[in-house]
């Protein structure tokens, strides 16, 4: 692959919403969450010759922008400030939301996703934004799986007892 | 009172509609979670990164790069070709071929040095056998040179 800015481009407006995504995730913060993106970007312009294809592309930026991630979250002093509501405006602005979805309870799915503990929501966020198998979670993060199912588990019931509590009107 | 049946009944129904509310939730979460969009600065910030680097890369010469095959294999690729690459290699080759003819020359001289060094210790190793053969000639016949 080469390294050409042009070809470079290319690759940052294929991937540049799965790594934000990720980033802003893991982080719960929009600006956090644009220097880890810009983090990788340029590691990926650094790295670019060592990969091989789209699917190694794909895989190198999932698993840098969660470590990344993961590093700029343990950084911050304080828990992260959720944005959710701020950035899911954004998204509904730009049509990207799809008929009869509520964005508020998206929203709140995404400050509460923010509450939980960090392995548990990066496996969450693998699993639901990606939708990535857990083998497949496991191979990313260097896991066994079964230590990806079990945080996928914990995670989602915790997530839903949480929505339970804070959201009845949408949970049932 | 329930019969054990009954219980049992109660518990998987219980089972299934706990099933049925996970599954709902796991897609509202899977809903909820869809990518987000990039504001266009931040896109732009993305790409002023990579064209920033591109300057820094094409400035500092590229270097030597180690390109990796899907096939496992490794090879060092050259630089990109600059103006002043050309007068530079040029200027190593003559350099090379100027150390090139003196090493040779420099070689061809102990050559010979070597050959003329043989040539006179084979001179002298005959000179003296001819010597000490007349000497033994000579007093087989009574005559003695040493006296």
């Amino acid at each position: 692959m080469r390294t050409e800015a042009a070809e470079f481009r290319g690759v940052v407006e294929r991937h540049q919403r799965m790594v934000f995504s990720l980033a802003l995730r893991v982080t719960g913060e929009y600006g956090t969450a644009e220097e880890v993106a810009q983090d990788v970007f340029l590691e990926l312009f650094r790295s670019a010759e060592k990969l091989s294809g789209d699917d190694h592309v794909r895989f190198w930026l999932r698993k840098v922008t969660v470590h990344r991630a993961t590093d700029a979250l343990r950084r911050q002093a304080h828990r992260p400030e959720s944005h959710a509501e701020e950035w899911m405006d954004d998204a509904a602005a730009d049509g990207d939301l799809g008929p009869g979805v509520g964005t508020v309870l998206e929203a709140r799915l995404e400050e509460l996703l923010g509450s939980l503990p960090e392995q548990m929501r990066i496996a969450v966020v693998l699993r639901y934004q990606e939708e990535m198998l857990p083998d497949e979670i496991a191979k990313l993060l260097g896991q066994p799986v079964a230590t990806v199912k079990s945080n996928l588990q914990r995670g989602l019931k915790l997530l839903r007892r949480k929505a339970e509590i804070t959201m009845k009107e949408y949970v049932r | 009172m329930n019969g054990p049946e009954e219980n049992k009944r109660e518990k998987e129904m219980e089972f299934e509609f706990e099933d049925a509310r996970m599954q709902e939730f796991e897609q509202a979460l899977s809903r909820a979670m869809h990518r987000v969009e990039v504001r266009a600065e931040t896109t732009a910030k993305f790409l002023a990164l990579a064209e920033e680097a591109e300057r820094k890369r094409v400035r500092a010469g590229g270097g030597f790069r180690l390109i990796k095959f899907s096939n496992g294999g490794r090879v060092f690729a050259m630089p990109r070709p600059r103006a002043w690459m050309g007068g530079a290699i040029a200027a190593v080759l003559a350099l090379g071929v100027f150390f090139g003819t003196h090493v040779h020359e420099q070689h061809e001289q102990h050559q010979r040095r070597v050959m003329a060094e043989q040539q006179f210790e084979a001179a002298e190793r005959i000179t003296d056998e001819t010597l000490a053969r007349t000497r033994e000639q000579l007093q087989q016949r009574g005559i003695n040179l040493e006296q």
